[in-house]
């Protein structure tokens, strides 16, 4: 009913509202300066060039971690693996792109390819397990991908590490995406992040595959008796919702670092449930979303530069977010 | 006089804003020492009554005494603390604990304040269970247990909260012969010691056993009480089914459907369940034909809902075949058989029938994927055709339960190829929608269909079907041809098992 979605919708604008006050009051508890501070976090992102594509550079894997999530959600699946798919698709998205380095940009392509068949299956095998055992995915996504995590730093640490570095990372990849907005960071991930969006939205709401992923969403015995394969679709929901974890992983690194770093992903699964969940379940509203992290997250990186306050602040309002929106649209959805 | 053990006074349950009424007005009283039962068929409202008093639903309007003093039960353990116990169809036991851990389990004797007493648990438990000269070991494991059994146990858990009105649901649907004898000599055990027991069931035979007084039910009214001596078979289950039969003429031409080619046919159909209790399913045979409408019917929990399952393709059968027009079919996921030209109409509109959260069109295309891209276009005119009142692209949850079937019935009627399969199709529907359903059911027959229906409304079975199979204990109990001699009052007794 239209209702519940604006309330739902109150709900986040609540939760954002709550998270921001939290936000406010550390400011004032832990700065010397804390208009100075605040001004830094809020409006900072916005004060030059450099810091606005550098936020808006960092909604890119934000977007398809969010969309990852939600494809998910659509499903009635929980993907709580996104950390190891997101590492482990960024590491196979290296490696690739550098094995394939002659071929130029075309190795970015191959890299982020197979940067998502790596994260589909990981999450696919979660999926697996969910279609033959009927385990709980939310169980499994997360263990299995804790396992990757692991997997993921000892082959950055050790085989795959860069000798001529001091930082515990891959080699350099010599073809990157183009940035648009120099000096920023911002590269034209940002429009493979939009398409993504407007394929995924396309998917869901077109595609007789996007169908039946909704509708055993909303009701998984309905699906069953119309004639949907629930394992089916099941498996399909869980290999595009790793593959665009992966993809999460991949252009964090051929737009960002440039090498797989021990640990960059810290983060960007957990925010990815958060930003889906604030979407309420729409494609579309993974931009906006997406952007109030990044803008937050850019805007304390800022105020660390210019005051005396830790990045642990965004860390806190992050999971404030994460676990004010969990309960209220998980409520809202048992209603 | 002694004060009833508990009265209900003018006790009425409306469900969305009066449109469904469950209790109408019911005015009983139930007395210590005796036997109650509450008798009547499938919806009559027993079971709305006993949650009412039961603390798990609340009264629309009316008023509860206990011993004489007024109540307001609001919960279960209100109910519990007022001394009312209930036993209900589906056991709540913990297996893996011992008798005498799940009947003391939440009330459990303490020592020290903190720690539980076990040994003296266990003692109090054995005390209990040989006073009512009862044959159990109070350390036995649940999982070690017969069905008829863990109901003792469940009636030990009552007993042990110093229950004095002991409500029993249905209480011998899971049970052999045997055991729902023992059962029936502990609740005169229990009726001996001035306990006050109810029993909600729709068995004659049950009723005549045990009841000293019985009051019956249709259609959420109150019909009567009476006194065992008042009662014989043939008057109680006359005042159980009621004596109206519609009379909508339905034409029969009578056709040896027999010689025509089979449609779908069940071979020797069983489901059997662990622990070799009662099958499920047991010995299913029948054949259905072009142009003929093969009718079920049975009371709720011997084995129509299992059945649905089964031809729907939700259920996989233990062993038997089943055959669509000779090709084997048996175990078929419902995508399969989709495939294979199935239509169905399942009982439960809101569980399998429909995705609340999903829009009308989405809701009428999901045996038909390929028709996504043109969803609204399909489903205006299927919408106008069937009086469905409501738009494509509003969500199904926000239409009312009899547009909602008329959806169901719409998208499965369009898409039937030989046959179909209806359960309960006018369930709750008002008497112009049930009219115009059945409408569409004999227009099917017309062009050839395969109707098989499923229904707890005799009446509409017997208006209906050329054939009426009575299911009773997962078995097909009596087939019928229709003829003008059979009546709803013959088959109610082959429904409620006095007759087989």
């Amino acid at each position: 009913m239209k209702s519940k979605s604006v309330q739902t919708l109150k709900g986040i604008i609540l939760i954002i509202s709550l998270s921001l006050l939290i936000l406010i009051i550390l400011a004032f508890l832990l700065s010397n300066e804390p208009l100075k501070t605040l001004n830094a976090i809020f409006l900072g992102p916005f004060s030059n060039l450099y810091f606005f594509g550098n936020t808006i550079n960092s909604m890119i894997p934000l977007i398809f971690g969010g969309l990852g999530i939600l494809v998910a959600l659509r499903c009635g699946l929980m993907n709580l693996g996104g950390e190891g798919q997101i590492y482990a698709g960024g590491l196979a998205t290296t490696l690739v792109a550098l094995k394939f380095m002659p071929l130029g940009y075309i190795s970015i392509v191959i890299g982020l390819l197979v940067g998502f068949i790596v994260a589909a299956l990981i999450s696919g095998l979660s999926g697996v397990f969910k279609v033959k055992w009927n385990t709980s995915e939310l169980i499994t996504t997360y263990l299995v991908s804790a396992v990757f995590i692991f997997i993921t730093n000892y082959l950055i640490s050790s085989p795959f590490k860069d000798p001529q570095t001091n930082l515990i990372a891959t080699r350099k990849l010599q073809y990157m995406l183009h940035t648009i907005l120099n000096p920023s960071l911002l590269t034209t991930g940002i429009f493979y992040a939009i398409i993504a969006v407007i394929i995924i939205n396309h998917y869901l709401n077109n595609s007789r595959l996007g169908y039946a992923n909704r509708l055993v969403g909303y009701n998984k015995e309905f699906a069953r008796y119309g004639g949907i394969s629930i394992n089916k679709t099941y498996m399909i929901a869980m290999l595009v919702s790793g593959g665009l974890h992966g993809l999460a992983g991949g252009f964090a690194i051929v737009g960002t670092y440039g090498s797989a770093i021990k640990s960059f992903s810290g983060g960007m699964g957990w925010n990815s449930i958060a930003i889906s969940l604030i979407a309420l379940n729409n494609p579309l509203g993974i931009i906006p979303a997406a952007f109030f992290f990044a803008w937050i997250n850019q805007g304390t990186l800022i105020a660390m530069q210019s005051t005396n306050i830790t990045s642990d602040i965004t860390l806190i309002v992050q999971s404030c977010i994460l676990f004010l929106t969990t309960s209220v649209v998980l409520l809202g959805d048992n209603k | 006089m002694e004060l009833p053990a508990i009265e209900v006074v003018h006790v009425s349950k409306f469900y969305k804003d009066e449109s469904i009424i469950a209790n109408d007005d019911l005015t009983l009283k139930f007395n210590k020492g005796e036997i109650t039962c509450i008798a009547g068929e499938n919806g009559a409202g027993k079971s709305t009554l006993m949650k009412i008093i039961f603390g798990m639903e609340t009264p629309s309007k009316g008023e509860i005494f206990v011993n004489g003093k007024k109540v307001e039960i609001t919960h279960p353990l209100i109910a519990q603390a007022l001394g009312i116990g209930m036993v209900h169809q589906k056991f709540k036991l913990f297996n893996n604990l011992s008798i005498s851990e799940n009947v003391s389990l939440g009330v459990e004797l303490k020592k020290h304040f903190f720690f539980l007493d076990n040994l003296k648990t266990l003692r109090k438990v054995q005390e209990l269970i040989n006073s009512h000269n009862i044959q159990l070991q109070a350390d036995t494991k649940i999982k070690d247990l017969s069905t008829g059994e863990k109901q003792l146990v469940e009636i030990l858990k009552m007993l042990y909260r110093n229950a004095d009105i002991l409500i029993f649901d249905e209480p011998t649907a899971v049970l052999t012969e045997q055991e729902a004898q023992q059962l029936f000599a502990t609740m005169r055990e229990l009726k001996a010691q001035n306990k006050c027991v109810i029993v909600i069931t729709h068995k004659v035979q049950e009723i005549l056993d045990i009841a000293d007084i019985v009051s019956i039910m249709r259609k959420g009214k109150l019909i009567g009480t009476y006194k065992r001596s008042e009662l014989n078979g043939k008057t109680l289950s006359d005042l159980i089914m009621g004596e109206e039969v519609k009379s909508i003429n339905v034409e029969k031409k009578h056709i040896n459907y027999s010689q025509l080619k089979p449609v779908i046919s069940f071979k020797d159909v069983c489901i059997y369940r662990e622990n070799q209790e009662k099958p499920l399913l047991y010995n299913i045979n029948f054949n259905t034909h072009p142009g003929e409408i093969i009718g079920f019917c049975g009371v709720s929990g011997n084995g129509m809902g299992i059945l649905e399952a089964v031809l729907g393709g939700m259920m996989p059968i233990s062993s038997g075949h089943i055959y669509l027009k000779g090709e084997e079919i048996t175990n078929l996921s419902p995508d399969k058989l989709r495939s294979n030209g199935l239509a169905f109409v399942p009982a439960d509109r809101y569980q399998y029938g429909s995705a609340a959260n999903a829009t009308l069109a989405e809701n009428l295309i999901i045996n038909h994927r390929d028709r996504l891209k043109k969803m609204n276009e399909f489903a205006k005119p299927l919408i106008d055709k069937y009086n469905i009142n409501g738009m494509p692209s509003q969500k199904m949850k926000t239409l009312s339960g009899g547009n909602i079937q008329k959806a169901i019935v719409a998208r499965e009627i369009e898409n039937m190829k030989d046959y179909i399969i209806l359960s309960n199709p006018t369930w709750g529907m008002d008497l112009a929608a049930t009219a115009y359903i059945h409408s569409q059911i004999l227009e099917l027959k017309e062009k050839g269909a395969s109707i098989i229906l499923l229904s707890s409304n005799v009446d509409e079975v017997l208006l209906l079907s050329d054939t009426i199979d009575v299911v009773t204990g997962g078995e097909i109990k009596k087939s019928f041809k229709s003829s003008k001699k059979l009546n709803k009052l013959l088959i109610g007794e082959y429904m409620l098992g006095r007759k087989s």
